[in-house]
C-alpha cells in the first residue's frame, strides 16, 4: 500500500499531482460500493433511532426535548419565532423555524415531527453529512465511512441527535461547516475555486449560529483556536525544519480561514445583539461575567443532571461499573484518539515535507485539542468532578465528533501495518465483534435502559391517564415523584400541561395537597432503596390498578 | 408597595396636618407687581406685554407676545393680554431665561388651547427666538402638554372652566401613576409627539361643580409591569373647585404648587401642572388634596379606559363618607379595597381582597379614626360602577358599605383607638390582616404577612397566620378571627364597656408600656370570656366570664361572683350610612360611661358586677379550665389563707396549705382534692403499626396510647421514638402532646425501617419544666415580641425563621432541659427484607408483557449485527 496516510512507512508524499481525484490506495473497483455501504449506514442509523423510540413505545421524554416542543408550539400559535410569548426557546430560533415549516407543510403535529419523524430524518441526513465531512477532512471514503460507523457508536452523540432537541440540527450544521471548510481547503491546495464552498460555509455558519448561539460561539471558538494552534504549528516546524516552500503557502491559507471565523464571529454579534434579542436577554442574565463568557465561549447552556452532578454516578447508573460499561466506548475513543492524534502530531511536526493529503488532516489535528481544551475548561468552570454529567451534554460531543475520525485513521493504520493477512483478519473479527458489543452499549446507554439506568425517561400510559384524571379534576399542584420524569414526558405530549403543578423531589413540599404513586415509580423507589414519602394518612382519590392519586389530609378549612 | 406606603403616608400625613397657615401666608401675599406694554414695530399698537410678579419668587417677568395683533393697550394684565393667541414666556426670577413657554390657541372647534413648551434635553434652557410674528421654538418640535377647555377658559361666572383635558408627552414625576416605581416614567417615557398621559377634568352638566378627574396612562410601558396605568377621583359630596390663590393667572398653573396635599381635600381647586422652574422642566400635572369627606379615588394599574368596561385593580377604590352628614371637610367612614395579586389588565376579580374599613365615631372633627374592620377574601365583583363615559367593573360608591359588611371575609380583625393614635387619610392602618401588624412600620414584615395569609388561605399553610399578630401599636386594641369566615359583626360588653368583635377568636390591647391585655375565648361561642393582663414577665392578673361567674384572680387571692350579665349588650354591624352611625353613637352613649374603665382594671370591672360573692385571699389560681360539666380549677392555697363565701355550697375552709384540684360540676357542686403529680405511662402493648408485615423501606404508622394516672394536666409533652441499634439511639420521630389528668391520648408517629430482622423500638416523654403551666393562647408569642421590641430587634419574621428551621432541620433535637418522664418502654418487632425487583418487571416497564422483553433483545441483537457488518464490509478492503 502507497496511499499517504499520516503513518505511511515511507513518508513519502503520495499524491503529488494537483488533482485529487481519486486518493483511495485501491488499484481495484472495491467489492462493495461506498454508496451502498452509505446507504447501510443509514439503515443502521434509522434501527439505532428506531430502537430508541418504540423501546418506550414513544412515551418517553426529557428536558430539551420538552422545551423545543413548546416553543415550536408556541412559535405556531403566535405566529412568530422571535416574539414568541407563549413559550420560547432563547438560545437559537433555526430548529423551530425548520419545525414550524415541516409542520405546516405535513399537517403533523409537533409531538409526531419530533418524537417520530425526526430521528427518521436524522438517519438519513446525519450519516451523509458526515461520511461528506469527513471524507473532506481525511481524502479516503472507506476511512470517512468507518469513521461514520464509529460514530453512530457514540451514545452520547446519538442520544442528542435523537431527542427532539436542536442538536439534532446543530450538529448537522456542524458537520455540514466541516465539510464545507475541508472543500475550501482542497480548494486551495488543489488551486480551484474556492469562492461557491466559502459562500455555502457562510450560509451554513448561519444556519448553526442560529440553531443554538452558545454552541455556535464555541464552535467558531474552536475553529480559531485551531487556526491560531496551526499558525503555531508552522512556526515550530520552521524552527525545526530550513527552507519550506510549501508551509508559506499553507500558513497563506490558515490566515485567510481565520479571516473567514472572524467574519462568523461578527455573524454571533449580530445574532446576539441584534437579531435575536431573546439570545442577549439570557446573556445578561447570567449572575457572573466569568459564567457569561463561560457559556459565550465554552457553550454551556443550562444542562440537565447539572444539579446531580456531584451524585451523577450513583444517581443515574446501578453502579460505576455499569455506568463504565455503557461510556466504554467514549472512553476507548477517547484515550486510543488521543494515542493517535499525538503520534500524528509528532510525526506532522518532523515530517519535512507535507502533502497536501496532511494538510486537510492537519485541520482535523488542530481541532482535536480546541476541544479537548474547551471540554476541561468547561468542567473547571462548572467545578464538575470527571465523571460528571455535564461532560456529557456539553463539548463531549464535538470532541467526539473530531476525535472518532482520528480513531478511524489509527485503526485504518493498524490494518497497515499488519502485515500477516491471519492477524488482520483476526484483528478485524475482533474489531468487529468489538463494534458490535459498542452498538448493543450504545443503545443500552442512548435510552437510559431501565434495566440498569436510574434516570429514567419514559413513562407509561397508566401514568399519564392518571394526571390527564387529575387535571380534568382541577387538581393543584401535584407531586409526580422523584424527578422530572412525568412532567417531561407530559409536557411533551400535552402542551397545556402547566409545569408549575408538575413537582418533584424526594419529598414532596408541605404545601403540595396531591401525590401521584404509579407501580413503577414505587418499584423505582424500591430499587434504589429510599423510602417513599408515607402517604398512608392521606386519602386516596384515584386508582387505575397501576397508579394512584392522594390527596393530603385536610388540616384547614380551606384545604 | 413599600413605596406606595411611604407615599400615603405622605399624603396622609400632609393632608392630616392642621392647615398650614404658613402657605396661607405666603397665599395671600402672591400678586401682580407690574404690566407694562411694547410696540415693538413702532405701528403704534402694543405686540408684547411684561407681567411683573412676584409669583416664584420675589420678582419674576412673564413675556407676552401677541401673534395675532389684537393686543389691546391697557395699563392692566388682564385686559392688556389674552389667552387666546398670545404667547406667554415665564422668567422665573426675572433672570432673562425663560423657564416656562406656553402658548394660547385655539382649536378648530373654538375651544381654548394652552401648549406648553419646557426644557427636554437637560440644560435648563428653552431653546427659542422671539420673532416680528411671535416665537420660534426650537428646543423641540413636540409640546410637552397640551391643555384644551370646552369652550373658554373661564364659566360666564368668572370661576375656571372644569371641563378640561390635559395631553402630556414628557417625563414626569407626579402624573398621579407613579405610586409604585415613580422612577419608570423618566426611564420609558420622552417627549417625542405621542402623549403618553390624557387627564380629564369633567363637570358633566356644566354646573360649575367638577364631577370628575380622571387619568389614563397611554405610554406602552410592559404589561407585566406594576405601574400605575389609571386612576380617577370621584367627585361625590359636589365640593367646588376654585381657582387656588397662587394660579394667580391661569387657573390650571399653580405657581407654588407642591406634590403633598397642603391640607387641601381633593376637588377643593382645579388641577394644575407642577414646574421645577429651577430646570425649567414640567414635572406632572395633579389634582392637589388629598382625601375627600365624600368621595373616591381609584389607583389601579390596569387602565380605566372610556367607553369600554375596565377592570381597576390595587386600590379600588379608596371611598370616604361624610357619616355625620357635618360637611366639616373630614371624611367619617374609610372603605379602602386593595387588589395586589391580581396581573395587570386582568379581568381576575375573584383575586383575594383586603378590606379597610374604618370610621370616626367621636373623633369626626380630624382624621383620627375609633373603629376598624380589616378583612381579606375573594368575593367577587359582580357589578358595573359607572362614572361619566367610563365603565368599572367594581362595587358603586353608594353600595360598597353594605356590599362589604354583608359579606362574610376569610380573615377577619377589628382594631379600636382606645387612646391617642395618629391621624391619618387612609383610616387605620394596624392589624391589617393581609400586610401584618402594621404595614406602614419600616420593620414590619409584611412580605411574611402576605405569605402567611394568603398561604392560609389557599391552603399551603395550615395554620392561621396567629403569628403575625404578635403586638400592637399603644393606645390600640385588636381582635381577631381567622379559623373560619365571618361578617362584621360587633358586640357591647357589659364587662369591659366597650364594642368587640362578634366571634372574636383572640385579642390584644397595648394599654401602655407597661402592661398588656390578652383576650381569649374559652368556650368558642360568639364573645370573649377570658382576659388577662400580661406585663413583661407573664401574667399578672385574669378576668373570666364563664357559665354566669365572673372570676378574678391576681396575686392577692382569688374572686368569684355569680352574676347575671348577658354576653353583649347589643349587637351591630359597623354603620354603612348616616343612619346607622347615628344609631350606634346613640347606643354607646347609652351604655358607654363618660369614663371608661381602663381594660385592664380588673378588679374594677369585677366589683362594678352585682351578685353574691366568694372571695379567697391567700389562694391562687394556677390554672382554669373548662370541663363538660364546668370548670376545673387548680389552685394553690397559702398558708393563713381566708375564704369567704355568699355562694351557697362553694366554700373551701381547714385545708391546709398546698396544691388543690377543684372540679366544679355545675349541678352538683365542688369536688376538691389535693393536686397530685402527673404520672403518664406507655405500655408495649399499647404500640400499634398500621401495617401487619414491616418491610424495610415500608413506611408505618405508630399509634401510641399515652395515659396520665395523676391529677396534674401535662401541656407541651413529647413523645419520641429510637430505633436501638446496639448501643446506639436511633431517633425516629417525635410528636408534640397535652394530656389531661386521668385521660388517655392516642399519638401517631411514622416509622420507615432501614434494617430488616428483629428491630428494637424504644419510647420516650420528654416534658418541658413548665409543663403544668398552660398559660393563655399565644402568651409567648406577645412576650417575645415585646421582648424584642425592648431589644431594638426587627418584629418576628416567620419567613426568616422558617429558613432558619430548614438550616436546623438536621440538627439533633436537644431535651437536656427537660424531664425525661417515661423511659425504657422497649419493644421488638420483626421487619421483613426489600422486595426484589424482577429485571424483567423492567424490561416490560410495566411486568405485563415480557413478551417485550424478548423483542427488545431480537431488535438489538439485529442492530448489533448491522453494525458487525457494516464494519466487516467497510475493512474488508483493508483484508484483501
Amino acid at each position: 500500500m502507497s496511499e499517504a496516510i499520516l503513518y505511511d512507512k515511507t513518508h513519502n508524499i503520495a499524491h503529488t499531482d494537483d488533482t485529487p481525484t481519486e486518493q483511495q490506495p485501491s488499484r481495484r473497483s472495491p467489492i462493495i460500493s461506498p454508496t451502498l455501504l452509505l446507504i447501510g449506514l443509514m439503515i443502521y442509523a434509522l434501527g439505532v433511532y428506531t430502537y430508541a423510540t418504540v423501546r418506550f413505545d414513544g412515551n418517553w421524554g426529557e428536558n430539551d426535548t420538552m422545551v423545543l416542543t413548546r416553543a415550536i408550539y408556541g412559535a405556531l400559535i403566535d405566529d412568530t419565532v422571535i416574539n414568541a410569548e407563549t413559550f420560547r426557546y432563547g438560545n437559537g430560533l433555526s430548529y423551530q423555524a425548520i419545525s414550524v415549516f415541516v409542520a405546516e407543510i405535513t399537517g403533523l403535529d409537533v409531538q409526531t415531527i419530533q418524537v417520530y419523524l425526526y430521528p427518521t430524518l436524522a438517519a438519513i441526513m446525519l450519516p451523509l453529512l458526515a461520511f461528506s465531512a469527513y471524507n473532506a477532512l481525511i481524502g479516503h471514503r472507506f476511512i470517512a465511512l468507518l469513521a461514520t460507523l464509529l460514530l453512530f457508536l457514540q451514545p452520547d452523540f446519538l442520544f442528542v441527535t435523537w431527542r427532539g432537541s436542536h442538536e439534532k440540527v446543530t450538529w448537522a450544521f456542524t458537520l455540514l461547516s466541516l465539510f464545507l471548510l475541508g472543500k475550501i481547503l482542497q480548494s486551495h491546495i488543489y488551486n480551484r475555486d474556492a469562492r461557491p464552498f466559502v459562500f455555502a460555509f457562510y450560509i451554513g455558519a448561519i444556519a448553526m449560529i442560529f440553531s443554538n448561539g452558545f454552541f455556535s460561539s464555541s464552535m467558531t471558538t474552536a475553529l480559531m483556536l485551531s487556526f491560531l494552534l496551526g499558525t503555531i504549528f508552522f512556526a515550530i516546524r520552521r524552527r525545526i525544519h530550513s527552507r519550506l516552500e510549501s508551509d508559506d503557502r499553507f500558513r497563506l491559507i490558515l490566515q485567510q480561514l481565520m479571516l473567514v471565523t472572524l467574519s462568523i464571529m461578527l455573524l454571533l454579534y449580530l445574532f446576539f445583539f441584534h437579531l435575536y434579542p431573546p439570545a442577549r436577554t439570557l446573556l445578561t442574565s447570567f449572575e457572573t461575567l466569568i459564567d457569561g463568557l463561560s457559556s459565550l465561549f465554552l457553550g454551556s447552556e443550562e444542562a440537565v443532571g447539572t444539579q446531580m452532578a456531584e451524585n451523577y454516578i450513583s444517581t443515574t447508573w446501578l453502579s460505576l461499573s455499569i455506568y463504565l460499561l455503557v461510556s466504554s466506548f467514549g472512553w476507548f475513543t477517547l484515550i486510543t484518539s488521543f494515542i493517535v492524534w499525538l503520534l500524528g502530531a509528532l510525526r506532522m511536526l518532523f515530517k519535512r515535507d507535507l502533502s497536501d493529503l496532511d494538510f486537510t488532516r492537519l485541520f482535523l489535528w488542530a481541532l482535536y485539542p480546541t476541544f479537548a481544551i474547551q471540554l476541561v475548561m468547561s468542567v473547571v468552570a462548572d467545578q464538575v468532578d470527571t465523571f460528571g454529567s455535564n461532560i456529557q451534554v456539553r463539548l463531549f460531543t464535538p470532541l467526539m465528533l473530531v476525535a472518532i475520525p482520528i480513531l478511524a485513521i489509527g485503526i485504518h493504520d493498524i490494518f497497515q501495518r499488519l502485515r500477516q493477512p491471519q492477524l488482520r483478519r483476526t484483528f478485524q473479527v475482533a474489531a468487529a465483534f468489538a463494534v458490535a458489543g459498542f452498538s448493543v452499549l450504545a443503545l443500552l446507554k442512548m435510552t437510559n435502559e431501565p434495566l440498569i439506568s436510574n434516570q429514567w425517561t419514559f413513562i407509561t400510559d397508566q401514568e399519564r391517564i392518571a394526571y390527564e384524571w387529575a387535571e380534568r379534576h382541577d387538581v393543584d399542584r401535584i407531586w409526580t415523584g422523584m424527578d422530572q420524569r412525568m412532567e417531561m414526558t407530559l409536557a411533551i405530549f400535552d402542551i397545556t400541561v402547566d409545569l408549575r403543578k408538575v413537582v418533584f423531589g424526594l419529598q414532596p413540599g408541605k404545601n403540595i395537597r396531591y401525590y401521584l404513586l404509579s407501580d413503577l415509580e414505587t418499584t423505582r423507589w424500591t430499587r434504589r432503596a429510599i423510602p417513599l414519602p408515607y402517604l398512608g394518612n392521606e386519602h386516596q382519590i384515584y386508582d387505575n390498578g397501576a397508579a394512584r392519586i392522594y390527596h393530603r389530609r385536610p388540616q384547614s378549612i380551606y384545604q | 408597595m413599600k413605596r406606595l406606603l411611604i407615599f400615603t403616608i405622605i399624603i396622609a400625613l400632609f393632608a392630616a396636618a392642621p392647615a398650614s397657615a404658613q402657605v396661607h401666608d405666603e397665599d395671600t401675599s402672591i400678586r401682580v407687581l407690574g404690566f407694562e406694554q411694547f410696540d415693538t414695530n413702532n405701528d403704534g399698537q402694543p405686540e408684547q406685554a411684561k407681567i411683573i410678579c412676584n409669583c416664584i419668587s420675589e420678582r419674576d417677568e412673564i413675556i407676552v407676545v401677541d401673534t395675532a395683533r389684537d393686543m389691546q393697550p391697557s395699563d392692566r394684565w388682564s385686559t392688556g393680554t389674552d389667552m387666546r393667541n398670545d404667547i406667554w414666556l415665564y422668567d422665573a426670577y426675572g433672570d432673562g431665561t425663560v423657564n416656562l413657554i406656553q402658548v394660547f390657541t385655539q382649536d378648530e372647534n373654538g375651544n381654548a388651547v394652552a401648549r406648553f413648551y419646557d426644557d427636554v434635553d437637560g440644560d435648563g434652557v428653552i431653546e427659542h427666538r422671539i420673532t416680528r410674528n411671535g416665537v420660534q421654538i426650537s428646543e423641540s418640535e413636540f409640546w410637552s402638554a397640551e391643555v384644551t377647555a370646552q369652550g373658554d377658559w373661564f364659566r360666564p361666572d368668572g370661576q375656571p372652566n372644569l371641563n378640561v383635558e390635559v395631553l402630556v408627552d414628557m417625563p414626569f414625576y407626579y402624573g398621579g401613576f407613579e405610586f409604585f416605581y415613580g422612577v419608570i416614567t423618566r426611564n420609558w417615557i420622552a417627549n417625542d409627539g405621542r402623549p403618553d398621559a390624557i387627564y380629564r377634568l369633567v363637570d358633566e352638566n356644566d354646573d360649575g361643580i367638577a364631577d370628575y378627574f380622571h387619568k389614563q396612562l397611554l405610554a406602552e410601558l410592559q404589561t407585566s409591569s406594576a405601574f400605575g396605568k389609571g386612576g380617577l377621583n370621584v367627585n361625590i359630596g359636589g365640593y367646588t373647585s376654585e381657582q387656588i390663590e397662587t394660579a394667580l393667572l391661569w387657573p390650571f398653573l399653580d405657581f407654588r404648587a407642591t406634590p403633598n396635599a397642603r391640607g387641601l381635600r381633593y376637588f377643593d381647586v382645579t388641577p394644575t401642572f407642577l414646574v421645577d422652574w429651577n430646570s425649567s422642566q414640567l414635572q406632572g400635572y395633579i389634582l392637589p388634596g388629598y382625601p375627600i369627606e365624600s368621595g373616591l379615588h381609584i389607583n389601579s394599574i390596569a387602565p380605566i379606559v372610556p367607553n369600554e368596561l375596565s377592570y381597576p385593580n390595587l386600590e379600588a377604590p379608596h371611598a370616604y363618607y361624610d357619616l355625620a352628614e357635618n360637611r366639616n371637610d373630614q371624611p367619617d367612614l374609610n372603605i379602602r379595597i386593595l387588589m395586589p395579586n391580581v396581573a395587570p389588565n386582568s379581568p381576575d376579580q375573584t383575586a383575594f381582597k383586603e378590606v379597610r374599613y374604618s370610621w370616626a365615631q367621636t373623633s369626626v372633627e380630624s382624621l383620627q379614626w375609633d373603629y376598624k374592620f380589616g378583612t381579606m377574601g375573594n368575593h367577587p365583583f359582580d357589578t358595573v360602577y359607572e362614572v361619566g363615559d367610563l365603565m368599572m367593573q367594581m362595587v358603586p360608591y353608594e353600595e360598597l358599605p353594605t356590599w362589604v359588611i354583608e359579606r362574610p371575609w376569610n380573615l377577619t380583625t377589628f382594631v379600636v383607638r382606645e387612646s391617642g393614635g395618629n391621624q391619618s387619610s387612609e383610616g387605620i392602618y394596624d392589624w391589617t390582616p393581609r400586610e401584618g401588624v402594621n404595614p406602614i412600620q419600616a420593620q414590619n414584615p409584611s412580605r411574611a404577612a402576605i405569605n402567611a395569609s394568603t398561604e392560609f388561605l389557599t391552603g399551603d399553610r395550615i395554620e392561621p397566620p396567629y403569628d403575625i399578630f404578635d403586638s400592637i401599636a399603644v393606645g390600640m386594641r385588636g381582635e381577631y378571627l381567622f379559623a373560619r369566615p365571618t361578617t362584621m359583626q360587633m358586640y357591647f360588653s357589659p364587662i369591659t364597656q366597650r364594642l368587640h368583635m362578634v366571634n372574636a377568636e383572640w385579642g390584644l390591647a397595648n394599654i401602655d408600656d407597661t402592661y398588656r391585655v390578652i383576650s381569649t375565648n374559652m368556650n368558642e361561642d360568639a364573645y370573649l370570656d377570658a382576659w388577662h393582663q400580661i406585663d413583661r414577665e407573664g401574667v399578672v392578673s385574669s378576668l373570666y366570664h364563664l357559665h354566669d361567674y365572673l372570676i378574678f384572680a391576681d396575686q392577692s387571692g382569688l374572686r368569684i361572683k355569680a352574676v347575671d350579665l348577658p354576653p353583649a349588650l347589643f349587637e351591630t354591624s359597623p354603620p354603612t350610612d348616616h343612619e346607622t352611625w347615628r344609631t350606634l353613637g346613640d347606643q354607646l352613649s347609652l351604655f358607654q360611661p363618660d369614663e371608661l374603665v381602663r381594660l385592664d382594671d380588673f378588679g374594677q370591672m369585677f366589683n362594678s358586677a352585682n351578685g353574691p360573692v366568694w372571695n379567697m385571699k391567700g389562694v391562687l389560681l394556677k390554672n382554669l379550665r373548662l370541663t363538660p360539666y364546668g370548670m376545673r380549677l387548680v389552685i394553690e392555697i397559702e398558708d393563713g389563707y381566708t375564704s369567704y363565701s355568699e355562694l351557697r355550697g362553694l366554700n373551701v375552709s381547714n385545708y391546709p396549705p398546698g396544691d388543690y384540684v377543684i372540679e366544679w360540676d355545675l349541678e352538683n357542686g365542688l369536688a376538691i382534692s389535693p393536686l397530685s403529680p402527673a404520672e403518664l405511662e406507655l405500655q408495649p402493648d399499647w404500640v400499634a403499626f398500621s401495617r401487619q408485615t414491616l418491610r424495610i423501606l415500608d413506611s408505618t404508622r405508630v399509634n401510641v396510647r399515652v395515659a396520665n394516672q395523676g391529677m396534674q394536666d401535662v401541656y407541651g409533652a413529647t413523645l419520641a421514638l429510637y430505633e436501638l441499634d446496639g448501643d446506639e439511639r436511633i431517633l425516629v420521630d417525635q410528636a408534640e402532646f397535652d394530656i389531661y389528668n386521668n385521660d388517655t391520648e392516642e399519638i401517631t408517629l411514622i416509622w420507615t425501617p432501614r434494617t430488616s430482622g428483629d428491630r428494637s423500638l424504644a419510647f420516650e416523654i420528654w416534658l418541658p419544666e413548665d409543663y403544668a403551666n398552660n398559660p393563655p393562647p399565644r402568651t409567648k408569642l406577645v412576650l417575645n415580641a415585646w421582648a424584642r421590641q425592648d431589644a431594638g430587634l426587627p418584629p418576628f419574621n416567620p419567613l426568616a425563621q422558617a429558613e432558619e428551621d430548614e438550616d436546623t432541620a438536621s440538627t439533633p433535637v436537644t431535651v437536656e432541659s427537660e424531664k425525661i418522664l417515661a423511659t425504657n418502654t422497649v419493644m421488638t418487632v420483626s421487619v421483613e427484607p426489600l422486595l426484589r425487583v424482577s429485571s424483567s418487571k423492567f424490561l416490560s416497564l410495566n411486568g405485563v408483557h415480557p413478551l417485550n422483553g424478548v423483542l427488545i433483545i431480537i431488535m438489538l441483537a439485529s442492530i448489533a449485527t448491522i453494525g458487525l457488518s457494516l464494519f466487516w464490509l467497510i475493512t474488508r478492503e483493508q483484508t484483501i
